[in-house]
């Protein structure tokens, strides 16, 4: 479980990277002095780390959503069918 | 808000979800502007400093208004992650967010394509929110080029040259919710900041009882009755017959005010009642200390002596004040030049110990206009431009000064532009 949690905490950060490298360190620092979210414990509530990302990229945040959702599901050969981050961490137990 | 008022410049920042870039050349007012629009602002506002300390910035903004709020927040260059979610957390406070600088927040991002999407990013983050962000770009980085694409406002400050002097002027060069302005706004420092009244060409208000004009130093009435015999005001670019008439009327009525006797002298295509009715409005009552005098060269042959008599039919002694539309002499000195050469030399005499002026007003391309320059102790100049009045002394030079024209206060102010 421990590991599967640290393989999605790499994948958001590696999704966020792909919108450059600046990009993902504001997001994540904002993400934790502002949620005290990190991408280690976004499962521990997954919901604010969805609106949390609404903040940030506003009507943009469904793209992001979707390529971190994406990179995940490609991880563990799940199917990806824009059911949004919360459904799919459930699909994998982590929630 | 009416269609480009006279602070449309400072409303534009405060629309909800908007991203307006301010741009300029150190010094011109950027800093300034901002905090004019924090506190025009009815929300809150975060001002974001990586330069200007905390106490220059409250200063300036207690210039504008002394009960003015503003949260300052200080930041150093280097990872702007402390920034934008500082710009975040206030946007989501529905609050103005003023970036300064942009420069310096993206300062150390060389990568082209980072400073791109990160642009991008505080861009969408602002959208939808009913906060907005004002940022100042110092022009210093390939951010403030890229910004201006993003950008849904941009507002530049500059200096224009008017008449050998310098005015600060805002132009806005996108909006993108709204048609964009097609004249400069002027604005001056002195006070804090403060964008200057237009004055619309065809000025149609009957304003009543003005109050005494706020003058330039160098045009006090004591000290002109007394250090000068003969002023020159050359009406230079677009001052048309209703705002040349409006500035007469009202510097004649000035002068009633203040206790002196005025020989009014207009040209024949005018008329004399007319006159004397709009000046007596101004004044607020009829005045025996008015005399309306029509110039017509014609009817003395064109003789100087004889024009001389017929100028001087009117108050005598001190503290007179002679007004002249030029106009009223140009037949003399197209038909007669050699002879209203003599005239003007012989008119007014250069004495230091005379208590009496002559103000003479016209446009610079008449012939009569040509002759006075030579004889004038002071030369001045009053133009239109892009809906403002503007007045200088040329000779001697002196600084550049706008007319704030205000029917509802019933005002004339010279504002110097500094």
């Amino acid at each position: 479980m421990e590991g599967r949690k640290n393989t999605v905490a790499k994948l958001i950060s590696d999704a966020l990277a792909e919108y450059g490298e600046i990009n993902k360190n504001v997001v994540l620092w904002h993400l934790e002095h502002t949620y005290n979210l990190k991408p280690e414990n976004v499962q521990s509530n997954p919901e604010l780390f969805i609106r949390a990302l609404h903040t940030i990229f506003g009507d943009f945040e469904s793209i992001v959503e979707d390529a971190i959702c994406e990179k995940i599901a490609g991880e563990y050969g799940l199917n990806y069918h824009n059911q949004g981050f919360v459904a799919l961490l459930k699909e994998l137990n982590l929630e | 808000m009416e269609l480009f008022s006279k602070n449309w410049p400072v409303q534009i920042p405060l629309k909800a979800g908007y991203v307006s870039l301010v741009e300029g050349n150190a010094g011109i007012g950027k800093t300034s502007f901002s905090l004019a629009c924090c506190i025009e602002s009815k929300k809150d506002c975060t001002y974001i400093s990586y330069a200007e300390p905390e106490t220059s910035i409250l200063s300036k903004a207690s210039l504008i208004s002394p009960s003015s709020k503003i949260k300052i927040v200080r930041m150093m260059t280097g990872d702007p992650s402390r920034a934008f979610s500082t710009i975040l957390n206030a946007l989501e406070n529905s609050e103005l967010v003023v970036l300064d600088s942009l420069d310096a927040m993206f300062y150390g991002i060389r990568d082209e394509k980072d400073v791109r999407s990160f642009l991008q990013l505080i861009y969408n983050s602002v959208k939808g929110k009913s906060g907005s962000l004002l940022i100042i770009s110092e022009g210093t980085s390939s951010a403030s080029a890229q910004i201006r694409f993003v950008s849904d406002a941009i507002i530049q400050m500059s200096d224009e040259k008017i008449m050998d002097g310098k005015a600060r002027c805002i132009t806005v060069l996108k909006d993108r919710d709204s048609p964009v302005p097609p004249d400069p706004f002027y604005f001056t420092l002195s006070n804090g900041f403060m964008i200057n009244e237009p004055l619309p060409q065809y000025f149609s208000s009957s304003i009543k009882n003005v109050n005494a004009i706020a003058r330039p130093q160098e045009a006090g009435i004591d000290m002109q009755l007394t250090k000068w015999n003969r002023i020159l005001t050359v009406f230079g670019e677009g001052v048309g017959h209703v705002v040349g008439s409006l500035f007469r009327e009202w510097v004649a009525a000035d002068y009633l005010l203040a206790g002196k006797r005025i020989n009014y002298i207009i040209s024949k295509i005018e008329y004399g009642d007319e006159i004397a009715s709009n000046i007596y409005e101004l004044v607020g009552s009829k005045t025996e200390n008015l005399k309306v005098i029509t110039a017509d060269a014609n009817s003395v042959d064109f003789d100087p002596l004889r024009y001389s008599a017929a100028m001087t039919s009117g108050h005598a002694g001190d503290n007179v004040v002679n007004m002249v539309d030029v106009l009223a002499d140009e037949e003399f000195a197209v038909v007669n030049p050699q002879g209203y050469e003599k005239f003007v030399s012989h008119i007014t005499p250069r004495s230091s110990s005379s208590k009496n002026l002559t103000l003479l007003y016209g446009s610079g391309d008449l012939n009569a206009a040509k002759v006075q320059q030579k004889y004038a102790d002071v030369e001045r100049r009053l133009i239109y431009k892009s809906g403002h009045l503007f007045w200088k002394t040329m000779k001697p030079p002196g600084p550049l000064y706008h007319v704030d024209v205000n029917a509802e206060k019933r005002t004339m102010t010279f504002t110097r532009m500094m």
